[in-house]
């Protein structure tokens, strides 16, 4: 059979590569600063780009879509042609990809912290940013495609089925959740409200980990661990049934973000047991994973790439034991809302993604540079600086997670809350937030390391920038195959099957949740936001407040001792975005308006607090939020949020988009003067006024009279 | 639009049919999955699986000077 030469372009790889590290360090640096900032609350000094709420939105998408979503680009480019036995299908299409997604990135990272965000997490950016990532997704989408349909092998690799099912869902979701009205350049509202808001965001949330943190992680696993334990996977029949499991699965489980809370419980139900069925196809991922190194185990005490393997595949499979765990509803109940989660999450991202994509890093330095690893001992180095760091990230945020968890759920024998003060929770677990940024900072040291380690190996190697390959032509003549091999060895067949299987969980539970009526019943006294409501809700989405307080009483007796009356669905249909938040650094704000609660506070003291929350409460954590009484609100742009969220079905009457001002500067002028009476002098159209009243509305509906 | 609403609104206990109906299909299709699965031809299998590693023709010197395990595949 005649060979075919042709060659390899490394030069996207080690674009990727350069930008994996320097994002990697920017996303934990970012990470560091808010670990500190929960010790030190001072350390945001007032400045509003620099508070928690702000730039804890920029740590997660910087860890998610520039440091993973760099490397997952890294390690598709390298072994993408490889596999296939061609050269990318387009170079050029390659470089939009990867000067695109930086833009977006840079975009993301200017946009964040200056309050630009829809209030959804992992999916903050606005709606410009939005329609780039989906330009760029497709570009990579169409390379990735064309380079598979002009390859040189007739077997489409395991690994590459990943890749594709991981463009597919991806773009996917991006597209659905991200679907809103635009009120400005930079601000939107997205067109689902409330449950139905939750549904598609949480849908989207435990996806994004799914098919962006996971999928193409175990397309890379199937690549780089039979590359550097140098012995074919473990079984490869094993890894079909892993992909078309796992994918099928996945799409069904983000309900139980949800467990408790206003959503129907058929989807919570729905999201329960496929969590718990998910185990079984990433066991057996990880299996095939770590099998994979069966009779290599002696090379991986001494070569730092397959140490990095080893425990990043473990991590995944902790990590995938504990989900489903998380999943169960009676374990829900106590790590919901807690710093469980973030143990759980960073797992995920410290060991699996972060020691792949490390392991990854040294396997290709020394081949794209042509050299040997600068120190194989500065690298063990850097796995033990990130195995220690991870696990002393982990087990203390599990331990705070669970003391929070037990402390605001004990009574006293008399049957009152034992600790109905919600500061005296967080007091109790400051320890571990302190050895949380300890095991932060060994992490970032490893990275550091690692730079330093890259940047000796490159000076002392040379870019070998092409490489040269040959092979058979993929010949027309070439038999037809059976069953499978069929169906992967046409690869638009194939991504229409991954589509339709990922589509099926999502589409089961939107179809009846969008068009079945009883779903969200209907309360009669639940009315639209006021306009100076609507403003301040706005503010509290830009500051990011739903990073730290929910917005979601669950049906427990020490949630309504504590919050007052459980929320429910029909009280938050003109909530666009939905605010349930997801962890509580600070209390519950569902029935912060609610006179008479625990968590209801007067105007004076939202204001004070706002001002400098430890003048209000000592201990507290919170950012002081200085600049919320000094800014105007922008009165210009009242109508046209109006207007935005008539489209969207609020019912404000007609024209009341030219009148909303005049109702938003009387209820400003209230609030103003209950502060004047109280001694504080502030002119009505500032942003702490309209805070105040978006606060003293919350979840006060319900209390009302129908025929008011 | 308004049928498919009507049909899901009205459905109440039937609902249950549709979770079997769900479950069978999906029961079958893993099963299906399997067998095939099973049933590939062992070279086949043995031939995709070491895909990933008839790509280094390129650097094997370089894997060679790196550390000692990387040897050069077998090229068929």
């Amino acid at each position: 059979m005649e060979l075919e030469k042709f060659t390899y372009d490394n030069k996207i790889s080690r674009l990727f590569l350069n930008a994996t590290i320097f994002w990697a360090i920017v996303a934990m640096l970012v990470g560091l600063l808010i670990a500190l900032s929960l010790i030190l609350p001072q350390v945001s000094g007032g400045v509003p780009y620099l508070s928690f709420g702000r730039l804890r939105p920029l740590h997660t998408n910087a860890a998610i879509f520039a440091f993973v979503g760099n490397a997952i680009f890294t390690g598709i480019y390298y072994s993408l042609p490889r596999l296939l036995k061609t050269p990318l299908f387009s170079e050029m299409l390659g470089r939009i990809n990867f000067w695109g997604w930086q833009l977006i990135i840079v975009m993301a990272a200017l946009t964040l912290p200056f309050g630009y965000t829809v209030g959804k997490e992992y999916a903050e950016l606005e709606w410009p940013i939005d329609i780039a990532i989906a330009i760029v997704w497709v570009v990579f989408g169409i390379n990735l495609i064309m380079t598979t349909l002009k390859r040189r092998v007739k077997h489409i690799y395991v690994a590459i089925w990943f890749y594709i099912a991981t463009f597919v869902t991806v773009a996917v979701l991006h597209i659905v959740n991200s679907i809103s009205f635009p009120v400005s350049f930079l601000k939107s509202y997205p067109v689902y409200a409330g449950v139905q808001d939750a549904l598609v965001q949480w849908w989207y949330g435990h996806n994004a980990v799914a098919f962006f943190l996971t999928t193409p992680f175990l397309g890379l696993m199937y690549y780089f661990v039979p590359k550097a334990a140098n012995r074919p996977v473990y079984s490869y029949r094993l890894s079909i049934i892993h992909f078309w499991s796992l994918i099928f699965l996945y799409i069904w489980a983000g309900p139980h973000h949800l467990l408790y809370s206003a959503l129907p419980d058929w989807v919570q139900a729905l999201g329960v047991v496929f969590s718990v069925m998910l185990i079984a196809p990433s066991w057996g991922g990880m299996i095939n994973g770590l099998l994979t190194l069966r009779g290599a185990w002696d090379k991986v005490r001494v070569d730092p790439v397959l140490k990095m393997f080893v425990v990043g595949i473990t991590a995944y499979g902790f990590a995938t034991f504990e989900g489903p765990l998380l999943s169960l509803k009676t374990v829900n109940a106590i790590s919901h809302f807690t710093d469980w989660t973030i143990a759980h999450a960073h797992i995920g991202a410290l060991g699996w993604n972060g020691m792949l994509t490390f392991g990854m890093i040294y396997w290709l330095l020394p081949r794209l540079y042509k050299t040997k690893l600068f120190s194989v001992k500065l690298a063990n180095v850097h796995f033990w600086l990130a195995t220690t760091g991870m696990l002393f990230f982990a087990i203390p945020l599990y331990f705070a997670g669970i003391t929070q968890a037990l402390m605001w759920k004990e009574f006293t024998d008399e049957g009152f809350l034992r600790y109905p003060n919600f500061m005296e929770t967080v007091v109790q677990i400051l320890p571990f937030y302190h050895i949380r940024l300890l095991g932060g900072l060994l992490y970032i040291s490893g990275v550091v390391v690692m730079l330093y380690n890259v940047l000796k190996t490159v000076a002392a190697g040379t870019f070998a920038r092409f490489e040269g390959d040959s092979a058979p032509a993929l010949s027309a003549a070439y038999p037809a195959g059976r069953g499978h091999r069929l169906l992967e060895s046409r690869p638009l067949q194939f991504t229409l099957l991954a589509l339709i299987a990922i589509l099926i969980g999502g589409i089961v539970q939107f179809v009846p949740m969008f068009m079945v009526k009883s779903n969200v019943p209907i309360i009669e006294s639940v009315k639209p936001f006021t306009p100076l409501e609507l403003v301040g809700r706005d503010i509290y989405v830009r500051e990011g407040c739903y990073n730290c307080h929910s917005q979601m009483v669950r049906p427990f007796r020490s949630e309504v001792e504590r919050y007052g009356d459980y929320s429910k669905a029909g009280e938050v249909i003109y909530d666009h975005p939905f605010q349930f938040g997801s962890r509580r650094i600070g209390p519950d704000l569902a029935r912060a308006g609610v006179t008479g609660s625990l968590v209801y506070k007067p105007a004076l003291w939202h204001y004070n607090h706002f001002l400098d929350p430890q003048l209000m409460v000592p201990e507290s954590i919170m950012p002081k939020y200085p600049f919320m009484i000094e800014r105007d609100i922008d009165l210009g742009i009242t109508p046209k949020k109006i207007r935005t969220m008539q489209k969207l079905g609020v019912p404000y009457p007609e024209g009341y988009d030219l009148t909303a001002n005049d109702d938003l500067l009387r209820q400003a002028g209230e609030i103003a003067a209950l502060l004047r009476n109280d001694g504080i002098d502030i002119a009505a159209t500032r942003e702490v006024i309209a805070m105040i009243a978006y606060m003293h509305r919350l979840g006060t509906d319900i209390t009302k009279n129908t025929s008011e | 639009m308004r049928l498919a609403r009507s049909v899901l609104e009205n459905m109440d206990g039937s609902l249950n049919i549709l979770a079997i109906i769900a479950l069978i299909v999906a029961l079958a299709f893993f099963i299906g999955m399997i067998i095939w699965v099973i049933s590939m031809k062992a070279s086949t299998v043995e031939e995709h699986s070491r895909l990933p590693l008839t790509d280094d023709s390129g650097d094997a010197q370089v894997l060679a000077e790196t550390d000692d395990r990387n040897t050069p595949n077998d090229k068929k």
